[in-house]
């Protein structure tokens, strides 16, 4: 990696990193979604048989998730629109893989905030008496979704950035695309908690990783032709 | 006025001809399948609507690469012509799944892994379709429209790899078979002929829409044109 | 899973009729469409030689 490249890079990211502490309210209102989404999935489900708990769990906890990290994708450009900031960046020679990459961490990092209390407190409403549901690898398998579905966000959040409606063009697009990936992160999980066949563990764990990185690697080659320069 | 020239009406008039005799050929002539009985010959509609809303994703795919690379706008009104077309036949493939699944299945849905990923694809189509409306501007149309197509052609086939991982994992094969030695050659043979008719039909629909495209933007410039001669007159 | 019990016409009826007038609605959705733009197109040119005339 270069130095040009790493300094962009950094640089993009701690900018972002400022932003997002300038404005809290940012931050606080995916995990106020995530908590009423949490609540009103306890009270419309109600009480559970034992069997069925796993999958209850996951269910509500990856598809909390997806709607709440859907929030937090769909303005990660909003700071740098209001403050020409896009606009600038798209006139300057800048590394795009360097700047996605910036952006991508940025989500990363961000999605992690909402990621981790929301798995914790999902955690909490939940209990399975044969097994812990809260686990290092269930956390992985979750970090594992967010990388691909990061990257699904911040592409897409760059493409709606000039359509109208785009509050509800987002999720139109985003839900469809970030199937496969929350497919083979529930799937996963519900084998490693159920302590069913490693073997198939490892498949859908491979079928995520491979998403991961198609999705990575599109954002790297096409974020390039949405923020070059009009 | 002529509303469709020649070449056009007398190829598209083949086609229709064509599929109506196909059908009339899958209905009353073609023998009755061993295990299913009649309401086997669905599948001459059936599976061709599913191939031609394939098709339409893999023109999609190509006018996507193609308008990133040479910036042309013609290939994104293609690709809208295509995904527009794309939709419709998902839409026909899903209708007519359903309807099959009734008497063979006992129910109109099931969250089987094909049925929610041609679902999926039909969601996708949707997304393309409101995306291209609500870009006004042609350049950032080729951009963004070009990079959802690619997306939405990636998906495909990974999505196709997990349908087999999740049958294999959860289910036996429920879908009808259509493996060689089970499918009867006359069968076989007219369901190709029926897949041939839909995809040529599939074609002569996305050349008609990017006409209709091409030229209600002609409309769009002609009529603003005016406009701006009748305000500077 | 195949219930061979169920009389399957109704269906085959359904799923062609379904096929049917989605292309045929489709095609004529694109013929009117054509019709339309085009009218539309002569009329406005129409205008236009007028007012060179």
């Amino acid at each position: 990696m270069n130095t040009i490249f790493k300094n962009q890079y950094y640089l993009i990211l701690k900018h972002g990193i400022k932003m997002e502490l300038a404005d809290k309210e940012r931050l606080i209102s995916p995990i106020l979604f995530a908590t009423t989404m949490l609540i009103l999935f306890a009270f419309g489900i109600g009480e559970t048989s034992e069997d069925l708990i796993i999958k209850i769990f996951l269910a509500q906890t990856f598809l909390t998730l997806l709607f709440s990290l859907q929030i937090t994708f769909a303005r990660i450009f909003d700071p740098d629109e209001k403050d020409k900031v896009f606009q600038l960046l798209q006139c300057y020679p800048i590394n795009h893989a360097a700047w996605f990459l910036g952006k991508y961490t940025l989500v990363i990092l961000v999605g992690s905030l909402v990621l981790v209390p929301t798995m914790l407190l999902a955690g909490l409403l939940n209990h399975n008496p044969k097994a812990p549901l809260l686990t290092p690898e269930i956390f992985l398998i979750a970090f594992l979704a967010l990388a691909g579905l990061a990257s699904i966000g911040v592409l897409l959040s760059a493409m709606t950035l000039k359509a109208s409606g785009r509050e509800v063009l987002f999720p139109l697009i985003y839900f469809p695309l970030s199937t496969p990936v929350l497919l083979a992160a529930i799937q996963s999980s519900q084998v490693l908690l159920s302590g069913n066949n490693s073997d198939i563990l490892w498949q859908w764990v491979g079928l995520l990783v491979c998403f991961d990185v198609i999705y990575v690697t599109l954002g790297i080659l096409l974020f390039g032709e949405l923020a070059g320069s009009e | 006025m002529i509303i469709l020239d020649k070449k056009q009406l007398i190829t598209g008039c083949i086609f229709f001809v064509m599929l109506m005799l196909a059908w009339y050929w899958s209905l009353f002539v073609v023998t009755t399948e061993e295990h299913q009985g009649d309401v086997y010959r669905i599948i001459y509609l059936h599976v061709p609507s599913v191939f031609t809303a394939f098709l339409s994703a893999f023109i999609l795919l190509c006018m996507s690469i193609l308008g990133l690379w040479k910036k042309s706008y013609k290939s994104v009104q293609v690709g809208l012509a295509s995904a527009e077309v794309g939709l419709l036949f998902t839409f026909l493939g899903l209708a007519t799944g359903s309807i099959w699944g009734k008497p063979t299945w006992g129910t109109w849905w099931t969250w089987d892994a094909r049925l929610t990923t041609t679902f999926i694809l039909a969601l996708l189509y949707c997304g393309y379709i409101l995306l291209w409306n609500s870009v006004q501007s042609n350049l950032m149309r080729i951009k963004v429209c070009s990079v959802l197509g690619i997306m939405i052609a990636a998906n495909i086939p990974i999505i196709y790899k997990s349908v087999t991982w999740w049958r294999t994992l959860h289910q036996p094969p429920s879908i009808f078979r259509r493996g060689g030695s089970s499918m009867s050659p006359e069968i076989l043979s007219l369901l190709l002929i029926n897949i041939a008719i839909m995809l040529a039909i599939g074609i002569w629909l996305i050349i008609q829409r990017y006409k209709n495209i091409t030229l209600g933007e002609d409309l769009e410039e002609e009529s603003y044109l005016q406009i701006r001669q009748q305000e500077g007159g | 899973m195949f219930q061979g019990n169920t009389d399957p016409y109704p269906y085959i009826v359904a799923a062609y009729m379904v096929g049917f007038l989605s292309i045929a609605g489709y095609t004529a959705w694109l013929v009117i469409n054509r019709y339309k733009i085009k009218k539309l197109l002569n009329v406005l040119s129409k205008g236009i030689q007028n007012e060179t005339k």
